[in-house]
């Protein structure tokens, strides 16, 4: 069983015009979210060398631009909820990692410097 | 008799999950890659964390040629978009010029990586100083100024390595001649050169092993060590600080550990290699896809436009994550 029969491509004035606008506001989003990760970038080269290294409010930067790039351009926001929970579960898993290597900071019989 | 299979929901969603195959496909496997790059990020943040004063660099890296990097990839995921919007549109000849403008933005983020930004740390000379004679090299160092602003020490030497005087001293006799021989060492009243240009990390580690030994590293400075209490220095620059025309003398019975910014030069620059040389190989695993997309994987557009605009799709997440990673590694390598 196959849902992918041979199909003769239609030409360009044959494509709803639904699926165009659904296209063309694709496009629009994509470009939008590439200039707001940009500057966000370039914010972050600002806030660090202002801040003179500030490591939180650098990384609350990037953070920003990380959600922007994933949220809008990868569209996690219309996804479907399958794949919405998969990737919660792996940035939970991500965040659990993070905080275990930070937990060795705080052990009291192996304190580093 | 044979019967031929196809695979299902390559174009058309699944009922129960609203979704094509290679859609749930690509999500998973971006999940387990950010597993992987966790991982090391992780290692990144222990050994940052661990760093002692002085001891994790910064400044090294070139900030406007990094911002640079992520500006290309940013717009390589502007291009990869315009091409799957181009094969949503039919409009083939647009699909192959954006596919095209994305495997050659890939390329020049490549260049810029491996090219020009890898090769000049492979060239670039460090030597971490003994706590005990730290001192002898204030000069280089300014530890006293650095101090009086409530500033963290610096405890490395860098500069380009001219070259490396080397006597025998009381080193074993049969080992240091072999070591000479070994190199082609050519002698000047008693003393052997290493060129600079000779010198690798494989050379400093049997250096290190002629116990006894003299030798006497000649570095060309780094503005930062030529003018340590210079107040432009007390952050990292925005411009990568050039080199200047002072040399330094320093003595290896000095020398905590030297070489050149290689990985095992320090934990900032293996974890640096590391994510940095792995995120370089995604990016060329996405150009191996885009290229196949441009060429033998673009004849589907003639059987079914849908599923190669689909395929586009999935490769576009890839690439918007390639892009992701890049976003989060470039401040904390470049900046923090």
């Amino acid at each position: 069983m196959s849902d992918s029969p041979a199909q003769t491509t239609p030409a360009p004035n044959e494509i709803p015009a639904a699926e165009a606008a659904k296209v063309a506001k694709y496009v629009r989003i994509s470009k939008t979210v590439a200039a707001i990760s940009f500057v966000l970038t370039v914010l972050t080269v600002a806030v660090a060398y202002m801040t003179k290294g500030n490591v939180l409010l650098s990384m609350l930067v990037v953070g920003l631009n990380i959600v922007a790039v994933a949220v809008y351009a990868m569209h996690l926001n219309a996804e479907q909820s399958h794949i919405r929970r998969a990737v919660f579960f792996s940035v939970l898993f991500l965040l659990d990692m993070f905080l275990v290597t930070l937990l060795a900071y705080s052990d009291r019989i192996h304190l580093p410097h | 008799m044979s019967a031929e299979v196809e695979i299902p929901y390559t174009v058309t969603a699944r009922p129960d999950t609203g979704l094509y195959s290679a859609k749930i496909g690509i999500w998973l496997f971006l999940a387990s890659e950010a597993m992987l790059f966790g991982g090391l990020f992780s290692s990144y943040l222990f050994l940052r964390m661990g760093a002692g004063p002085g001891l994790w660099p910064h400044g090294l890296l070139n900030v406007p040629v990094g911002t640079l990097n992520t500006a290309i990839l940013i717009l390589s995921s502007v291009t990869v978009v315009m091409a799957w919007a181009a094969l949503k549109m039919r409009q083939f000849s647009k699909y192959r010029r954006w596919m095209a403008t994305t495997i050659g933005l890939a390329l020049v983020f490549l260049g810029i990586k491996l090219i020009y930004e890898y090769p000049q740390k492979f060239g670039h000379f460090g030597a971490y100083i003994k706590p005990e004679a730290l001192a002898k090299y204030e000069p280089y160092l300014g530890n006293n100024y650095l101090a009086s602003k409530g500033l963290s020490r610096r405890v490395e030497i860098t500069g380009h390595l001219h070259s490396i005087h080397l006597e025998a001293g009381t080193a074993d006799k049969p080992k240091f001649e072999a070591f000479i021989k070994k190199h082609d060492l050519k002698e000047e009243h008693g003393v052997y050169v290493i060129e600079g240009k000779e010198y690798t990390s494989k050379i400093q580690k049997e250096l290190d092993s002629l116990k006894g030994s003299k030798a006497e590293y000649e570095v060309k400075l780094d503005a930062v060590n030529a003018d340590p209490t210079n107040p432009v220095y007390d952050s990292p620059s925005l411009w990568p600080a050039k080199l200047s025309d002072k040399e330094a003398k320093i003595d290896k019975a000095d020398i905590r550990w030297a070489g050149m910014f290689t990985p095992e030069h320090s934990s900032f620059f293996s974890v640096y290699f590391t994510i940095t040389g792995l995120h370089a190989l995604h990016i060329v695993g996405g150009v191996v896809v885009f290229l196949y997309f441009l060429g033998p994987g673009s004849a589907l557009y003639k059987r079914n436009p849908e599923h190669l605009a689909n395929r586009v799709e999935c490769a576009g997440l890839y690439w918007h994550f390639v892009d992701l990673v890049w976003i989060l590694a470039f401040p904390l390598f470049y900046l923090l």
